[in-house]
């Protein structure tokens, strides 16, 4: 079984490094360190339309031994305002991640689709009520400038990734 | 976003071989008393009769025995079963359908050895008479069974390709179905990268599937868990891709106004749900293999299991592959040979 992920994660790195120039709100994808296939990194790009410009957003990716079979767990290890984002674990409520999974999916296609996320969110099923709530009221401007706040506070520093 | 939907789709034809109202009903006690009481709830939305089969088969339920046979004590424990007025979330729920499939995946393997009919006439033993009366009948023209769990279709297709020595062209064709079945999701704009290890392990299998003596040695090769799973991954996502490719032909099946990606997201390529009827359409075509499914139901007007055939578009070059349904899973049906070519 490990044998299979570990030929499936390989296969993915080698396909991201190919296709870095595709894929411009993921500055980074891959793994944490090079002998451990199953533990990877993200860096989301806030996008320039939205309240998180400017802001780098870093995921921690642990993948299953069953994977594709299973969804890998992702999680936001940059503090972010988000109403489908654990404001205190990074915890992420993506259907994709959980009930909706299906092994057509890639470490590199669920990324965009948590990017895309942050311009879409889905205030119905949020995990920060306080995002949600302004979000469902239609308080765009407060929305909008919580979010530009806290990506400033949190994800704006130049620190060098964690280890 | 969070729809508990895989429960409410039915498709329309188990619809029509599916129990009788009062059999549906005890069929669906017997699931409550199965489950935690704060399952039922959110799960057992009672639309159509087919849907507590469909139900009953998401689970994947351990005492799908108990639920077919509709034993009266079953009956009365699940009328006892109190309301839920717990909600649980999603994901509880999720974990707990999982943890009652885990169970039950580690009870049986993916694909057992074939048994007598008779082992399967002792499953009701106690049963209703209807039930009893219908494997009676079925025993007249099969003889022996195979239970299995996920991947009865790709097993018995294989089996019966390797036990046909005499006639290579079996294999030729399936190993050309397989190859072509590449072009059909990369057609339905699936990734290469997310289906290539999938594809390569099942067209490894069909490939050298003549060099297996005997069909243990077939067996062996399914009970590895990275070529079974790999096996019904590729089947699911092959249905998957030609359902997104025949849209116009399949989507008006579709109930709730799901799209077709998003029938095929949670209900097709998604590992451990129920193999609909259409995904069986969308297999017996995509890979030009027909199929007859046997229902055996407590539907009491009725005398004989029900079987509904399934035609690829292309004309048949071989008996079909017969499996037996029961809420949950197919197991294998092998026909006595000098009813190959009839139907029954």
């Amino acid at each position: 079984m490990s044998s299979a992920v570990q030929r499936r994660m390989l296969k993915e790195y080698l396909a991201i490094q190919k296709n870095s120039a595709t894929r411009p709100h993921l500055e980074l994808l891959e793994p944490v360190q090079e002998d451990n296939l199953l533990h990877w990194q993200a860096i989301l790009l806030g996008t320039s339309d939205s309240a998180y410009e400017g802001g780098r957003f870093r995921l921690d990716i642990v993948i299953p031994t069953s994977y594709p079979i299973h969804p890998p767990t992702i999680r936001f290890l940059t503090q972010i305002c988000h109403p489908n984002v654990h404001f205190k674990t990074g915890e992420i409520c993506l259907d994709i991640l959980k009930t909706e999974w299906t092994p057509s999916w890639t470490l590199e296609s669920v990324c965009v689709a948590i990017s895309s996320l942050l311009t879409n969110p889905e205030p119905s099923s949020p995990l920060n009520c306080d995002a949600a709530n302004l979000l469902r009221c239609g308080d765009m401007a407060g929305y909008n400038s919580l979010v530009k706040m806290y990506t400033a506070l949190y994800a704006m520093d130049e620190e060098e990734p964690q280890q | 976003m969070h729809q508990h939907s895989e429960t409410l789709y039915t498709a329309s034809g188990p619809a029509a071989a599916s129990p009788t109202e009062s059999d549906s009903t005890s069929a669906g006690a017997a699931t409550a008393a199965a489950l935690p009481p704060t399952l039922n709830a959110p799960i057992v939305t009672p639309i159509a009769p087919a849907t507590t089969e469909a139900v009953l088969a998401d689970l994947s339920m351990p005492s799908q025995q108990d639920a077919i046979s509709g034993a009266p004590t079953t009956v009365g424990a699940g009328a006892s079963v109190p309301k839920s007025e717990v909600q649980l979330t999603d994901e509880q729920i999720l974990t707990q359908m999982q943890a009652i499939k885990d169970e039950e995946a580690n009870a049986h393997p993916l694909v057992d050895v074939s048994v007598d009919l008779a082992e399967l006439e002792k499953e009701y033993e106690n049963g209703s008479a209807t039930f009893r009366h219908k494997i009676k009948n079925l025993s007249e023209t099969h003889d022996r069974m195979r239970r299995s769990r996920g991947d009865a279709f790709a097993f018995a297709w294989f089996e019966r390709v390797m036990l046909a020595k005499e006639r290579p062209e079996l294999h030729a064709n399936a190993v050309k179905a397989i190859e072509d079945s590449k072009d059909l999701l990369l057609a339905a704009e699936f990734e290469l990268l997310a289906f290539e290890d999938f594809y390569l392990v099942t067209l490894d299998i069909i490939k050298s599937v003549l060099h297996f003596a005997t069909p243990d040695e077939l067996l062996l090769a399914f009970q590895n868990d990275e070529i079974s799973n790999s096996i019904v991954m590729h089947f699911r996502l092959v249905a998957s891709a030609f359902l997104k490719t025949h849209q116009d032909d399949y989507a008006p099946f579709l109930e709730f106004g799901q799209t077709m990606d998003e029938f095929c997201s949670m209900h097709v390529e998604a590992m451990g749900r129920e193999s609909e009827e259409m995904m069986v359409i969308a297999l017996t075509k995509a890979l030009r293999i027909s199929i007859e499914v046997a229902y055996l139901s407590g539907d009491t007007s009725a005398d004989e299991v029900n079987f509904l055939p399934f035609l690829p578009d292309t004309e048949p070059y071989m008996p079909p592959l017969v499996l037996l349904y029961r809420p949950g899973h197919y197991d294998i049906l092998y026909r006595k040979s000098h009813c190959l070519d009839g139907v029954v």
